[in-house]
């Protein structure tokens, strides 16, 4: 920060005190830094200087994409990566458009059923349905091997729902009915009054809902055959592949993917997320606080 | 959105409650009695050899492997005719590998359904999603349900046997006794393994994969181990002894892997305690557990953390960063199954010489290794009409094809020129696609595979040197006598009743706990369902004896 910033009732900071709070902040940024650092490098080492330094690697003398390669080659990956943009795209227009609409009709009183339908969404908040009872709907629906079943089974978050609605119950009600005055029906409203303010909180509920798309693998394991499968259940089996045959009755042997495979899966599942991120943070904190501390 | 049907939701909330109403009901089966007490035991599949290229060093009845110091020159034909019809079956198996490229796309994948005169459709189970990817399949229909499943053995699946009974194909008409003649290969299948499966309700309903007999085992860094003194005839003062020489900066003599209870596997069996279980002439099944030597090794190992010889993150390092250690030399040995030679022996070409340790003998005693199951799991059928069923198992008998046939170098290599190129001494050396097209990412040897040989491409010496040791271990293997066993006490609270064992040896051995804990923990086990699985466990032996 530039001396000319410093507030006039503030004293000039002594050189020890500026100094330390550069070694601190250094050394933050270092803990934070550092293993990133080590991962990238990892993945960009030969599988024998892996193994010569322990597994791990922080600057590798003969850098190769060997692990990329490997990786990338053959389709698999790259066809997954599509799987997992499309999804999270279409998932996250999909959700931002159920939450919006339904935290609108929420936010609103007097809104038929309001109290019940908000009762009943805050019930599946409190008991998430488990795992079979999830599979035999999502087949009864005829979503097996569908894209459609990393959707819609999670289409509104409820902490999402509470969120927005939060949200747009804070927005001065003289707003709502001036446009009133002016003729505006609900859609009209919604669409020209209550999104334009809300940027910050749609912002968030938005990264939160693409962040969710793009990690899920779980339900991928369950619901979709292995060519369909999503960048982060691909990405996973190579992780922990071979992890499982250390079963001691089992003379079967352990067989695993190098570790410059392993950290390279990791920039991969890492670096898409992480380009987004800054973009989209700083209405962040805004937009979650605002949801949550209503008056 | 549809709304569910009132069955499905029915459907739902029993599949739901299932993990808890098994723990609270697990003094009886429920549903299908798969015991085989009091049934007629239908006959093991009748074992002929089949004729191929002949070892160079010789198999033992006693559980020593084939060696093979060469790959075969002359491959054998051992299926006569393409098994298939050209329809599609479907298939279900546990993967250790990446999922493979789609079949359009997948040479490696067109040979064999070509070779098979089927088209599969595969899908694949990620190890790590196995039981959870099962719960599901278990809930499903029985339509629903693909045409070959592989039964993993590496979990306990609640209920597994009561779902086979109900769901599989009793395949005894066609299996048992004679009848298997009709597939040679999966006549090739030794008995062992086939009772190591076991029955169901008297009845077999699965094909095995045969496993040898060494289960989990030491492997050392040989010149580590040499250079602190490791001698023939070992006692365990002297093991103790290496081991503490062999450690020093940051260099451990033993490394062990999370999970791995510090190697106590290896160390239980060389102080000779039974493996799981055991049983009396008179048929009684005692607990390896409750025994003294199985509570002197947990003292052994105690010691040997006492005395600095085991890598500090013994308790929370992976087997695949153990590994790594084992590799570069940070840890001397570690614990893996005796299938792992293959990887040990290739991937430390140049850094290190890999060996299996002898057991070290305790009080006098030769110590024992441990035996592990001689069936990695089971592949079972869907229900059937007769043809499809004789279909199935055409494709099976294909797939279990023997070592040194052609039909086994296909479902293992993929096409010479395509998948593998021949190496100076003939053995089949991956491709470039052949690293991305093989058998562990398409994982047709879990659906079924025939006995499992000695063999190290490129190694000759590797291949003698392990054929040497199972000679000399292979008489004091310890088997865990519950395997092929029912016991439904076993099958709903085995794995949380195992943790409360396998914590406190952890424990112990780690100084976190007193050794004058074992007793209690293992009274409470007893308590807690150990009685009952011995009881079980005895009952289904007296059946099958």
């Amino acid at each position: 920060m530039s001396a000319h910033a410093r507030p006039g009732w503030r004293e000039k900071p002594r050189p020890v005190t500026q100094a330390g709070k550069g070694v601190a902040l250094t050394a933050v940024v270092l803990l934070v830094c550092v293993p990133f650092l080590v991962i990238v490098s990892t993945s960009l080492a030969s599988t024998d200087e892996v193994v010569d330094n322990g597994g791990w690697v922080l600057w590798p003398t003969h850098p190769t994409l060997k692990a990329y390669r490997d990786i990338l080659d053959g389709g698999i990956v790259t066809h997954a990566l599509g799987v997992s943009v499309g999804v999270t795209l279409v998932g996250t227009l999909l959700s931002l458009a159920c939450t919006i609409t339904l935290a609108y009709a929420l936010s609103r009183p007097g809104a038929f059923g309001g109290r019940p339908v908000l009762l009943l969404i805050l019930f599946t908040f409190l008991f998430p349905p488990g795992m079979i009872p999830s599979f035999l709907l999502v087949k009864d629906l005829g979503l097996l091997d569908n894209y459609g079943s990393l959707i819609f089974p999670v289409l509104v978050n409820v902490f999402n729902l509470v969120v927005l609605r939060g949200f747009f119950q804070g927005i001065p009600e003289e707003l709502y009915e001036a446009a009133r005055l002016d003729g505006a029906g609900d859609w009209r409203v919604l669409w020209s009054v209550v999104l334009p303010l809300s940027k910050a909180a749609l912002a968030v509920v938005g990264l939160f809902y693409a962040v969710a798309y793009w990690n899920s693998w779980f339900y991928a394991s369950l619901y979709l055959e292995s060519d369909h499968w999503p960048l982060q259940q691909v990405l996973r089996t190579y992780v922990v592949a071979g992890s499982g045959l250390t079963d001691a009755t089992t003379g079967e042997g352990t067989v695993t993917a190098p570790q410059t495979v392993q950290m390279a899966v990791l920039v991969i599942a890492t670096v898409p997320i992480l380009v987004v991120y800054p973009f989209l943070q700083k209405y962040f904190t805004k937009g979650v606080l605002t949801g949550a501390i209503k008056s | 959105m549809p709304s569910m049907s009132r069955r499905t939701l029915i459907a739902s909330v029993a599949a739901a409650s299932l993990p808890g109403v098994l723990t609270a009901c697990s003094t009886s089966s429920g549903g299908p009695d798969v015991s085989n007490a009091g049934k007629k035991l239908a006959p093991w599949p009748a074992y002929r050899p089949a004729k191929g290229p002949q070892p160079d060093l010789a198999p033992t009845d006693a559980g020593v492997q084939a060696g093979y110091t060469a790959y075969p020159a002359d491959l054998v034909r051992s299926v006569a005719r393409t098994p298939g019809d050209g329809s599609t079956v479907k298939v279900m198996s546990v993967s250790f590998g990446v999922p493979p490229k789609p079949a359009s796309a997948n040479r490696f994948w067109a040979a064999v359904e070509k070779a098979l005169g089927v088209k599969i459709e595969y899908t694949i189970i990620s190890q790590a999603d196995y039981q959870k990817k099962m719960a599901t399949v278990m809930a499903g229909e029985a339509d629903a349900l693909p045409d070959v499943i592989n039964m993993f053995s590496g979990f306990v699946l609640p209920r597994e046997a009561q779902f086979v009974q109900t769901r599989a194909e009793d395949l005894t008409p066609y299996l048992s006794g004679a009848a298997v003649a009709d597939y040679p290969n999966l006549a090739n299948i030794p008995t062992h393994a086939w009772r190591d499966m076991g029955r169901i309700g008297g009845r077999i309903y699965g094909i095995p994969l045969e496993r040898p007999l060494p289960g989990s085992t030491l492997w050392i860094n040989q010149r580590m181990f040499t250079d602190a003194g490791m001698k023939a005839g070992w006692t365990s003062e002297d093991f103790a002894a290496v081991a503490k020489k062999a450690t020093s900066g940051h260099t451990y003599a033993l490394g062990a892997a999370q999970g791995s209870l510090f190697g106590n596997a290896v160390h239980s069996a060389a102080h000779h305690a039974p493996q799981g279980w055991a049983v009396t002439r008179s048929g009684v099944f005692q607990p390896g557990c409750a025994d003294e030597r199985y509570k002197a090794a947990i003292a052994f190992q105690t010691g040997l953390r006492k005395a600095g010889s085991y890598y500090p993150d013994s308790t929370s390092v992976s087997q695949i960063d153990l590994t790594t250690l084992y590799y570069n030399g940070t840890v001397g040995s570690m614990q893996d199954g005796f299938g792992a030679y293959l990887p040990k022996y290739l991937d430390s070409k140049g850094k290190l010489a890999p060996a299996a340790a002898l057991p070290y003998s305790v009080d006098g005693t030769p110590g024992g290794i441990v035996a592990a199951r001689r069936s990695f799991g089971y592949t079972i059928l869907k229900k059937a009409k007769k043809e499809r069923i004789e279909l199935l198992l055409r494709v099976l008998d294909y797939l279990a094809a023997p070592f040194g046939s052609k039909e086994w170098e296909l479902v293992h290599y993929g096409v010479e020129g395509t998948h593998f190129t021949r190496g100076a001494d003939g053995s089949p050396e991956p491709t470039g696609l052949g690293d991305v097209e093989n058998n562990t990412n398409l994982p047709l040897k879990y659906l079924a595979e025939g006995p499992q040989v000695l063999f190290v491409p490129g190694m000759p010496d590797a291949v003698r040197a392990l054929h040497a040791w199972q000679r000399k271990t292979v008489p004091y293997a310890i088997r865990n006598a519950s395997y092929g066993l029912q016991s439904a006490t076993n099958n709903a609270q085995g794995t949380t009743l195992k943790a409360l064992l396998d914590d406190t040896v952890t424990g112990i051995v780690a100084g976190r706990l007193p050794l004058s804990e074992w007793d209690a923990i293992v009274r409470k086990w007893r308590a807690r369902g150990g009685d009952r699985m011995a009881e079980e466990y005895a009952k289904d032996y007296a059946a099958n004896t």
